[in-house]
C-alpha cells in the first residue's frame, strides 16, 4: 500500500521541456537550448555518444552520454553547492534501475541501468538490480494526464526480486531514472522497498526532469533537489 | 551488374557509434549502393508488412510512407512484394528518399519482378546488404536482413501483416534495440502478436497521431554534432 504521509527527496541533473509543448510556439528566444535539451535527452535513452569541448575549447572529443553524465557528477561533487544536491551518492549507495513501464525481454536496452553501472564505475555506490515490472502501465511521456499511471499503478506492477541483498545502518537506496516527470514510478517503487526495509533510506536520481511549461525552463544544465509528495485526495503526486 | 560494391561498416553508414546492444548483432560488413551521401544524417523510418497486403494495408502503407517524406525523413524498407515495395515506390514517386535493405547480396535481384526497381534504388536512393557478392542465400538471411533495417532505422513501422510475418522478427528487434516500433491500430485486433508486442512497448499507430510521432521522431534524430556540443 502506497504510505500517504511519506515523501520522497530526488535530484536531478539536466531539464528539459517536451518538444510538443513548445513546438508551436512562434518568437521564443531560448529554442535553441529548448532544442539541444531535447537531442541530449534522445542521446540519453538511445545510449549515443555525444560530441564534448575539451576545456581548451577547440577539440572536441565524443564520448557516451551516460558516462560523460556519471564523470560529471563524481567530478563535481568537490563543488560544495552541487555536492549538497547529490550527497546521497557514496560508498554506502545502492544504485537500483527503475524498471522501464512495459515488460522488457532479456538484452533489451534499459537506459536506468546504464545510468547505474555507469555511476558504480565512477565509485557512487554499488548497481543492484532489484526492482521488476510484472505487468505493463501505460507511458507516462505519451498518455493524457488522466490515463498517467499513478504511484499505486506502479506500486501493484513492480516486485523486489532480490530479497537477500545486503542492507546496512548507513546504505542508501538511490532510485535511479533517466527522466522524471511527476515522480510517480519513484514513489511507487520507494513503497515498494519499504515494504521489505521499513526503515529504508530511499532517494531518487533522475538525469533529466520535464518541465511541462517551457516559461519555465531556464537551461538544459539545471541541478536541483526536491521532494515528491503524495496526494492522497487524487491518489497522484505533487513534486516540489 | 557491377559488382565490386562499397564495403563499410553500419558505424560509417550512420555517422555514429554504436552502444553496446546495438554492437550485439552487428554484421561485421555492409555493402551499399547508390548516391545517397554517407553518412546519413536525416531521421530513418522503416516501413514493413506483409508480401501480401489488402487494399485496405497498401492505402495506410501509402500514406504512411508519403507523411515520412513530406517531413524530410527517409523510408527504409525491404524489398520485399506487398508493402515494402509500395513504402519504396510511394518514396519515389513523392521525389523523396528511400533505403532498401536486401536479403541477397547487391547483385541479386529478389524478387525477380522488382529488379527495375532496386536497379532505381541503387542509382538514385540506396540499397544495403550485409551479404558479400555472390554468397548464397538463404532462409535466415531474411532474419537478418530485418535486424540490420531496425538497426539502421530510428523507428519502425508495421502497416499490415499476418500470424506468421517475418515481420514480427524486425518488431521483436526493434525493441529490443530501444526505439519505437508502431503498429497500425487495426491490426491488433487481428493478430496477437500485437497486443503481446505492445506489453513490451510497442505503440498504437492511427491517422490521429501520425503527423506529431513523425514531426517528433524529424526533430529529434537528426542529432547533429555541432548543435549538442557540451563544455567539458
Amino acid at each position: 500500500m502506497i504510505r500517504e504521509n511519506y515523501s520522497l527527496r530526488y535530484s536531478s541533473l539536466y531539464s528539459y521541456t517536451p518538444y510538443k509543448n513548445y513546438a508551436n510556439v512562434s518568437n521564443i528566444s531560448y529554442r535553441d537550448e529548448l532544442d539541444k535539451a531535447n537531442k541530449l535527452k534522445t542521446a540519453l535513452k538511445n545510449d549515443r555518444e555525444i560530441p564534448i569541448v575539451l576545456k581548451n575549447g577547440r577539440e572536441v572529443k565524443s564520448e557516451n552520454f551516460i558516462q560523460y553524465i556519471a564523470r560529471y557528477i563524481k567530478e563535481n561533487l568537490n563543488e560544495e553547492k552541487f555536492a549538497k544536491k547529490f550527497s546521497f551518492f557514496g560508498n554506502d549507495t545502492l544504485l537500483i534501475p527503475i524498471p522501464k513501464s512495459s515488460l522488457m525481454k532479456e538484452g533489451t536496452l534499459w537506459v536506468p541501468k546504464r545510468i547505474a553501472q555507469e555511476l558504480e564505475k565512477q565509485g557512487l555506490g554499488r548497481y543492484v538490480d532489484l526492482l521488476e515490472r510484472i505487468y505493463p502501465v501505460n507511458k507516462s511521456s505519451t498518455s493524457l494526464p488522466k490515463d498517467r499511471p499513478k504511484p499505486e499503478d506502479h506500486y501493484n506492477s513492480i516486485k523486489v526480486k532480490n530479497q537477500l541483498i545486503e542492507v546496512g545502518e548507513n546504505t542508501k537506496f538511490v532510485l535511479v531514472d533517466d527522466v522524471i516527470t511527476r515522480g510517480s514510478t519513484l514513489l511507487g517503487c520507494a513503497n515498494k522497498i519499504l515494504d521489505v526495509w521499513n526503515h529504508a533510506d530511499i532517494y531518487g536520481f533522475a538525469v533529466f526532469r520535464t518541465i511541462s511549461n517551457h516559461y519555465e525552463f531556464k537551461n538544459f544544465l539545471d541541478p536541483i533537489t526536491g521532494i515528491i509528495k503524495y496526494r492522497p485526495e487524487t491518489k497522484d503526486t505533487i513534486r516540489e | 551488374m557491377n559488382k565490386m560494391f562499397n564495403k563499410i561498416k553500419v558505424e560509417d553508414l550512420l555517422g555514429r557509434n554504436l552502444n553496446e546492444v546495438e554492437r550485439n548483432y552487428e554484421p561485421p560488413f555492409i555493402f551499399i549502393a547508390g548516391k545517397m551521401e554517407i553518412p546519413i544524417i536525416k531521421g530513418k523510418i522503416s516501413v514493413v508488412g506483409t508480401r501480401n497486403p489488402s487494399q485496405e494495408g497498401i492505402k495506410i502503407a501509402r500514406y504512411i510512407s508519403k507523411q515520412i517524406v513530406k517531413n524530410d525523413l527517409i523510408v527504409v524498407s525491404g524489398l520485399a512484394r506487398g508493402i515494402d515495395t509500395v513504402a519504396h515506390m510511394t518514396a519515389i514517386e513523392n521525389k523523396g528518399n528511400t533505403i532498401a535493405v536486401l536479403g541477397t547480396p547487391l547483385e541479386k535481384f529478389y524478387p525477380k519482378e522488382n529488379e527495375e526497381l532496386q536497379k532505381e534504388i541503387m542509382k538514385n536512393h540506396l540499397a544495403v546488404s550485409q551479404f558479400s557478392p555472390e554468397s548464397p542465400v538463404e532462409k535466415s538471411n531474411f532474419i537478418r536482413r530485418n535486424r540490420l533495417m531496425a538497426l539502421i532505422s530510428d523507428a519502425t513501422i508495421i502497416v499490415e501483416a499476418g500470424i506468421h510475418s517475418g515481420t514480427i522478427s524486425q518488431g521483436w528487434e526493434t525493441l529490443r534495440l530501444g526505439r519505437t516500433l508502431y503498429i497500425w491500430e487495426t491490426l491488433f485486433d487481428k493478430v496477437d502478436w500485437a497486443k503481446e508486442m505492445e506489453k513490451y512497448g510497442a505503440m498504437r499507430l492511427n491517422m490521429e497521431n501520425l503527423t506529431d510521432i513523425l514531426e517528433e521522431i524529424k526533430q529529434v534524430s537528426n542529432i547533429k554534432i555541432n548543435e549538442i556540443q557540451i563544455l567539458q
